[in-house]
Parts: structure tokens; sequence; C-alpha cells
């Protein structure tokens, strides 16, 4: 076992043409192995939400009862502002919205966890204050995907959230419900960030009110 | 909100009767989040005696129980934790949980005192009998650093 993983870490570094030191004898290679490992490790996720730091102004159209038949969406303006915490370890996103159907104030704190290299993300809504279930998962291939269990309307579902189409001054957002395992999903919430300009003015308009990205639809209401 | 040094003693192995403590140093900064409804504090400390720890607490203020919730995270595994729940009186801010020591489900007190002068005092204690008895294991004094 312990044989394979070894094995396991040699091709990894090679496929990957890591730096790597001449072979010192089995022992040093091995602490070699595991701290080159660590900087694989670090290297896998830390910084995957770093492209978002910054202001950004926010487009979101959120539908309004989830998993009912319904197509009624709503629509929303406003900015999202997220800054690094712990150096990018961690992010903190601030959204603040407004539409017709009312007013979303939110934020989502993000954590990478070194051991599993997944973030979870944890949202709260400023009309409880209260930290839901995160999501969690990890981008493959520039996009995001994270997943947790939750309960609507008594009944417990998948919730899929997915960041995609990044690029340095927009991405997307989207959130899905799935009642049946995540054979089918139902997208309720697809926000769309544009990078603003002047970013003094989005911090300045943040901290005087406040927002996140996105969270499950419950959470949300106001 | 605003800068701090931070000193602190941390009880090594709670509710085992040992006494033996560590002390150290770090720095904390905590930013408001919606208009003062939520706060962010960032907490680093670097020394031989405590190691690089690097945490923080999310602050979440629930407009209808009129409680906080503190969340701590530490960035070596990125995990929330339960949240403390509670609130202030007189100046006092006391917050409490059920969590787990060695298999053992303990509550959790999280006191805070003299938050109105420049040097808040933070004590958090373990209770292994429903909240009859208290131990404390970790004390923050902290002083604000001028800018």
């Amino acid at each position: 076992m312990k044989v394979h993983k070894y094995f396991q870490t040699y091709l990894l570094l090679y496929s990957l043409v890591v730096f790597w030191q001449p072979l010192h004898g089995f022992a040093q290679s091995n602490s070699d192995a595991a701290k080159t490992n660590q900087t694989l490790k670090d290297r896998e996720g830390q910084h995957d939400f770093d492209f978002e730091i910054g202001a950004w102004k926010t487009h979101l159209k959120r539908l309004l009862h989830p998993l009912s038949g319904s197509t009624t969406w709503v629509e929303y303006n406003g900015t999202t502002v997220v800054r690094k915490v712990w150096n990018g370890l961690a992010n903190l996103v601030e959204l603040e919205v407004d539409g017709p159907a009312g007013h979303i104030e939110g934020l989502s704190l993000r954590l990478y966890r070194p051991q599993s290299h997944q973030w979870s993300l944890n949202f709260a809504n400023s009309s409880d204050g209260t930290l839901g279930q995160p999501t969690m998962g990890e981008f493959k291939n520039g996009r995001g995907e994270f997943y947790d269990q939750e309960t609507l309307n008594g009944r417990a579902i998948l919730v899929r959230f997915v960041i995609s189409d990044i690029t340095s001054n927009s991405c997307r957002f989207e959130q899905s419900f799935s009642d049946d395992g995540g054979k089918t999903w139902e997208v309720n919430w697809i926000a769309t960030d544009t990078r603003m300009k002047d970013e003094s003015a989005g911090k300045k308009s943040a901290a005087s009110k406040t927002i996140l990205q996105s969270t499950p639809t419950e959470r949300w209401a106001t | 909100m605003g800068h701090w040094n931070i000193h602190l003693k941390r009880l090594l192995n709670p509710l085992t009767s040992s006494t033996t403590w560590i002390e150290f140093d770090g720095t904390s900064v905590t930013q408001g989040i919606w208009n003062g409804r939520a706060e962010l504090e960032e907490f680093e400390t670097d020394s031989p005696a405590g190691g690089h720890i690097e945490g923080l607490t999310l602050r979440l203020y629930n407009p209808q129980s009129r409680q906080w919730s503190l969340y701590w995270a530490n960035s070596k595994n990125g995990v929330i934790l339960v949240p403390q729940i509670g609130e202030f009186r007189n100046e006092r801010g006391e917050f409490f949980a059920q969590d787990t020591l060695n298999g053992r489900a303990i509550l959790i007190r999280f006191v805070w005192s003299d938050t109105s002068t420049n040097s808040p005092h933070f004590e958090q204690s373990f209770s292994d009998d429903g909240g009859k008895t208290w131990e404390v294991n970790w004390i923050t004094n902290q002083t604000r650093v001028k800018d």
C-alpha cells in the first residue's frame, strides 16, 4: 500500500514536470516527496478565487418558487465586492442587489480546506444573520461546482452551485436544486457579474451597504 | 472594530485538571459588514509558544432573536465550527455552544467584558456538568493599535 502510494507520488511528479531534487536515498526522497506533495496541494485550489477579488456589478435573476413548476422569475441589480481573507486562503463576498421583488443583502464566506483541496461556501442573509449549511466543491477546467443537501418545504433536496464563464471582467453563477438525487436540476438563481472599472466606487458603495453572491433561494427571500 | 494587539493565555489540556498554560502574542483586525450587523475578525499569531495560527470569526446579528452568532474558523482546515450564540447585557457579552471534547459533549462559553474600553477582555470556558461549573481555558487581552 505504502509502495503504491510512493509510486503514485512519483508518477504525479513526473507527469506534472514538477521541480524535483536528485534522490538522496529513500528516506530523504520520501520527505522530499512529502514536501513537494505539499507544494502541489497548495497549488491545487487555494488560488481558485483570486480572479474574483474586487468590485463587480451584479445582475441577478431568481426563480421565485423553485421546484413548484412555476416559471416566475424576478430580476435584481446591484453590486458584489469580494475581498481576500488570510491572504487568499479564504475570501468574503458581500452582495447587495435591489429589484421590484425587494432587497437582498448577503454574504458568503469561502474557506479553503488544504486537506481535501475543496472550498466550502458559507452563505448568510442579513435578514436572519445565520450561516447555512455550506456547499462544498472545487474548480476543474475553469468551472467551479459546489454541492450540499438542504431542506426545501420539508423535503431533502440537493443544491448545486456553479461558477463558470470566468474571464478577467465577467463571470457567471448558477444555483440549481434537484429533487431526484441529482438526475435532473432546475436552475433558480443566475447571477452575472461585470467588473467595475473604478473599484474604489464599488468599495465605497459596499462599505455603506452590502452583499453576496448567491445562496439557496430560501435564505435570500427578504 | 479596528486593529488590535492581542495577548493570549491558553490552558494546554482543558478539563484534565492540568494547570499548564502557554502565553503568546498576536494581532487582530476587525471590519464591519452590513452597516455593523455583521463583522469579520481576522486573527494571526506567530510566536514560538503558540505556533502559527490564522483564524477568523464571522459574527452575524439575528434581528429576530436579537442574538449574535460567532462562527470561528482556522485556516489549517478551513472548517466553520458550531456557532457560539448569545448577546450583550450591561456591557458583558455571553455566548454559548455545545461541542465535543475527547468524545464527550460539553458546553462552551465565551465571555466578552470591558468592551467599552480600549482594552477588552475575552475568556473561553468549558463545562462538563451542564453549566454548573466552568473551567477557563483561553484568555485574550487586547490593546487597540493607534493608526
